[in-house]
């Protein structure tokens, strides 16, 4: 966190749970006695248009509530980059799912600080059995590079919105995530 | 215990009306305000009120002013095509005295215009949407928090004062999710009534300028009617009667400013530039402010948490004495106007204004005090 302040968007297809991501991030920081503001990109498109969540975590009072320097941006879908890419800096590690996108020619080193490429759907349904918890499994991904809310944080938030018979799924899911973020090293194409 | 939740701007003026006892919603689901009508269609029946979707508009405000005139504390929820409807029955509620409120959250109009897109185009129609010389309180919220807390005001100050209040929202603060302190208990307020049958007559006002109405149902005699009426609420065209009554119903919000209006001033003692605005513009204001402020530069804000009845002295005394003024607001200058009319030619006022469906940002502010050469 800079200055105390941390700037996230994640961006992608309506349905994927990226709203729901946002606002258990912002629970985990919550809880942790953290500020926050969440929003999202407000359409007519219930399922299947490009969306946006958008998250500010800080130690203290959030005026503009909007992101206008991410510190993280996570996008899974191609459109998604490019519609809602706005703001990306050399302060700005830049993570895409490298099962269903192409490494966007746009983002060299002069343009973020790292670019992350992970397999986040193909991992997902390899190791959970469907793409079902994607939006989970990159939870961890943000907890694994930032540390921005704890583990534990984060897992009470996830399991206060998912059923009991489903929160083991999710617990791996998370702990998938954050597994990806450790092996992402040698696995992982970073710039 | 206070606790503290993750709260949508929306679920924030269900859960504060709640707060606050109302137990009867009336409305007709419209975009950005839908979230409202969702939550009461699901809490009403847990604390034993009524929500009611109706079939347009008309039909939701007069619900609620009929419920309101039965003893319930009332609350609706639109967005500006909604609203513009909802005019009619305002006035009414405003000639006979109905507590009200209404949420007006702003879409970028005019007409069905851009359904998801943040405005505050509406400011000029929350005071002067209906016809007649009409009085009533507009609050505008600029957080999540402001939504709960204001809008038990809302209901709080539309029972003491039998006026219709509105909150005038927007889409942003509508969707805007924050966390919120949520009291055990809220204060609130229940509205006077008569306690004698001998002699009662509804319109009847005392010093405080607010009459005693019984509730209907309650075994008075009460009528209620938009014609001009007499302590007896019976129709009248006598002309005195008519100015006493358009004089009260001014006076009666006017002699209790120190109650009604809420301004909150930051850093203008020194500035050399004070931005005045509500709402969410008031938040882009408040980043700026403290990046100029690192820049050397003297500037101040003044935002305005009640924007009517408009008080020109409060105003002017909160603003301090910075030599321009900027007001920045997502329409194409309708505060201003007001701005214009507070100082007169005692001060530079420039509008800023942004009529694209996005906010204006921090940057954007300090992009047009630089180009402006302020």
């Amino acid at each position: 966190m800079d200055n105390g302040r941390f700037e996230l968007r994640l961006t992608g297809s309506g349905g994927q749970g990226l709203i729901l991501a946002s606002i258990i991030v912002a629970e985990a920081a919550i809880a942790e006695g953290k500020v926050v503001t969440q929003s999202q990109v407000y359409g007519a498109e219930a399922r299947g248009g490009t969306t946006k969540a958008e998250l500010i975590i800080s130690d203290r009072h959030i005026a503009y509530p909007k992101v206008t320097d991410p510190d993280l941006v996570a996008a899974l879908t191609n459109e998604g980059l490019k519609q809602y890419g706005g703001g990306i800096s050399r302060k700005t590690v830049v993570v895409i799912d490298s099962s269903t996108m192409a490494l966007p020619e746009s983002l060299n080193e002069e343009a973020c600080k790292t670019l992350l490429a992970l397999p986040i759907r193909n991992a997902t349904v390899e190791k959970l059995g469907s793409e079902l918890g994607l939006n989970v499994v990159l939870l961890g991904i943000i907890q694994g590079l930032t540390e921005v809310v704890s583990v534990e944080a984060l897992r009470t938030a996830v399991s206060l919105h998912v059923k009991k018979q489903y929160v083991d799924l999710n617990m791996r899911a998370l702990d998938l995530g954050i597994e990806m973020v450790r092996e992402s090293a040698t696995t992982g194409i970073r710039i | 215990m206070p606790r503290i939740a993750l709260m949508q701007g929306n679920e924030a003026v269900a859960e504060g009306a709640l707060a606050a006892g109302v137990r009867f919603y009336a409305g007709y689901p419209i975009t950005p305000s839908s979230e409202v009508a969702e939550v009461m269609a699901r809490r009403m029946p847990q604390v034993q009120g009524v929500f009611i979707q109706m079939e347009d508009e008309i039909a939701s405000i007069m619900a609620i002013v009929g419920a309101s005139l039965a003893g319930k504390k009332v609350l609706t929820a639109t967005s500006g095509p909604g609203f513009s409807l909802m005019q009619e029955g305002l006035g009414y509620a405003c000639m006979i005295e109905a507590p009200i409120v209404i949420l007006d959250s702003m879409r970028y109009g005019p007409s069905t215009g851009m359904p998801t897109k943040v405005s505050q185009m509406d400011l000029m129609q929350s005071r002067w949407g209906t016809h007649g010389d009409h009085w009533l309180i507009v609050y505008s919220p600029s957080s999540v928090q402001e939504s709960y807390d204001l809008t038990i005001r809302a209901v709080n100050m539309a029972e003491k004062y039998r006026t219709p209040v509105v909150i005038l929202s927007d889409e942003t603060i509508s969707h805007l999710r924050e966390p919120i302190t949520i009291a055990d208990v809220s204060p609130t307020v229940d509205r006077r009534l008569p306690a004698e049958r001998a002699g009662y007559l509804p319109y009847k006002t005392d010093a405080t300028l607010v009459p005693a109405i019984a509730n209907v149902g309650t075994g008075f005699r009460t009528s209620f009617t938009g014609l001009v009426h007499s302590d007896t609420g019976f129709q009248t065209a006598n002309g005195h009667v008519a100015e006493a009554l358009i004089t009260r119903l001014r006076d009666k919000l006017l002699s209790k400013l120190d109650d009604i209006i809420e301004l909150e001033a930051d850093r203008v003692e020194d500035a050399d530039i004070t931005f005045i605005s509500f709402g969410i513009t008031a938040r882009g204001v408040a980043e700026a402010v403290d990046v100029l402020r690192t820049r050397g530069k003297k500037a101040g804000s003044l935002r305005l948490v009640t924007l009517f009845p408009f008080s020109d002295d409060r105003i002017r005394k909160a603003a301090g004495n910075a030599p321009t003024i900027v007001v920045p607001e997502l329409n194409s200058g309708q505060l201003v106007l007001l701005i214009k009319r507070v100082f007169g030619d005692s001060r530079r006022i420039v509008p800023l204004n942004k009529v694209n469906g996005d906010l204006i940002s921090p940057a954007d502010i300090l992009n047009f005090v630089a180009e402006e050469k302020l």
